[in-house]
Parts: structure tokens; sequence; C-alpha cells
């Protein structure tokens, strides 16, 4: 029987399906059982969808026109 | 909903740049660093840090550049790109006697979210009720976004350097490994930190408010 810590340790391999199909079953069951393990999924599933959407703020317009101007001399 | 088998944005860039590229043409270079800089500059970032991240990439590009007519196309050119700019950074540690290895599993023996758990595996500290759990509403607490790239600057280089070409970048896990030189466990490991460590981040933040 899985425990609350296997279901963190596991929650990326549950997510992309790199689990057998008894190893899931056995995921689901703990989720089905465990309001906590319930709460971290959601909240897991929700940073993972909101980290893939950050990008850098940054601006790197300066040194990409040193780049371009060193490698035109070359 | 997306098609995975459209080709992306920069394979189109490729298709239209390669050919011109391996004839010397300069002004497809111009586009392919206007392109590529920023993720480069990431990769490196993660593991030589900000200070010297800009001279990694430099140097890369020039490398790029000699071996251009040698890229034989066994990747994406954006893969053998990035790849070269991660033998540039480590090659850039080693020469300052730093650690340099991707491969290794920082913090390996470490507990995910410590002390949250008691000694049978269950929730000692459960996860808190949070306002909003929506990918949209968690994007639109500026602090918190703010936050949460200071602490993903903060993590160990391996898993900044996987956590990028992943989530920001789109790459798969088989460009991963090539680009970065680690098995496919290991990339598998080090992004699930990654995000666990964040996890925790967005949920202090959640539950105090602060970073």
């Amino acid at each position: 029987m899985l425990k609350c810590k296997d279901i963190v340790d596991q929650a990326s391999d549950y997510r992309e399906r790199e689990m057998s199909f008894g190893q899931r079953l056995q995921y689901r069951m703990h989720l089905l059982l465990c309001h906590h393990c319930r709460t971290f999924s959601r909240q897991f599933n929700a940073s993972v969808a909101m980290l893939k959407r950050l990008r850098k703020r940054e601006d790197h317009q300066e040194q990409i026109e040193e780049t371009k101007r060193k490698l035109e001399n070359l | 909903m997306s098609d995975n088998n459209s080709p992306k944005p920069y394979q189109l860039l490729e298709a239209e740049l390669l050919p011109k590229l391996r004839q010397g043409d300069k002004q497809s270079l111009n586009r392919l660093v206007e392109a590529y800089y920023g993720p480069m500059r990431a990769l490196a970032r993660s593991i030589v840090g900000d200070s010297i991240a800009d001279e990694v990439v430099q140097e890369a590009w020039f490398s790029v550049y000699k071996a251009l007519p040698k890229f034989e196309g066994r990747s994406s050119l954006k893969t053998w790109i990035l790849r070269i700019t991660a033998n540039e950074a480590k090659t850039r540690l080693r020469r300052e006697s730093r650690q340099v290895s991707l491969e290794a599993i920082s913090g390996g023996e470490t507990d995910l979210l410590p002390g949250r758990f008691q000694d049978d595996g269950h929730w000692a500290v459960p996860p808190s009720s949070w306002h909003d759990e929506s990918p949209d509403a968690l994007l639109t607490n500026q602090e918190m976004g703010d936050c949460i790239e200071w602490t993903l600057g903060r993590l160990p280089e391996n898993q900044q350097a996987v956590f990028k070409l992943k989530e920001l970048e789109d790459h798969s896990f088989d460009e991963i490994c090539n680009i970065l030189e680690i098995s496919a466990s290991n990339a598998r490991v080090l992004l699930h930190r990654a995000r666990v460590s964040l996890y925790g981040k967005i949920e202090h933040f959640q539950e105090s408010g602060e970073c």
C-alpha cells in the first residue's frame, strides 16, 4: 500500500504516465482514500501547469547585438 | 488542443535557415543568434551562474560558427547548439576548478518536502488549502512569480538546467539527455525534485504571502 510520501515522490511519474497499469491503479486508490493527497495532487498539478507558463522576462538585445557584431568580424 | 505532430516554430525556422547557414550566410546566422541567445543564456546561467553566462554564450557562438559546416543534422540545430553551450559551460567550470557533474543527483539522499511526513510516511503537516488553485490565478500574482524565479535560481544547477529545458523550452527528455549528457532516469528525478521544491515555495507563499 502506498504511503503519502510515495504519492509526493511519484507525482511526476503519475502525471506523465510513466507508471505501469498496476502502479497507476495503486496511486489512484490512495488518492481516492486520502483527502490530503488529493489536495497535494491538485495543487502540484496546478503548480506544474503554472510553472510551464513562466517565461523569463529578460532582455538580451544588447548582448545579442554584440554577439552578432563579433560573428560578423570573424 | 495542440497537435504534437505539428512542427514547432523553431523547427520551421531551422528548415528555412539551415541551407543558407551551410553556405555561410551571415544574415541567417544573425537570425539564429536572435532566436537562440535567450535559451542558450538560460542554460548557461543554470550551469555557471549569472555573472559569466554571457561570456559562455559568446564562446558557444564562436564554436557553433566554426562547427556549422560539420553539422550533420542528427538532432535539431537547437539541440546541437544547446549541447555546445552546455559543454562550453562545463569546460568553463572545469577551468575554474569548480564541480562539474550534471549527472550527479544533488541532494539525492534528502527527502522531498522535508519535515512534512511522519516516520510511517503519512502527512505530519498536510497541504494547506489555497485561495485559488487554478494556474491562471497563480500566474497573476507578480510577487509570487518573482519569488519563484528567485527560488529557481537557487536550485542545484542540474535541477535548474533540466527544469528550464523541459518546462520553459519544451524539450523532450531525449533532447535533454542529448544536451546535458545525462541519463533519462536522472533527468526525470532532477525535474521532479525541481518541481516539488517550487511547489513547496508556492505553498509557502500561499500560506504566508512571503517568499
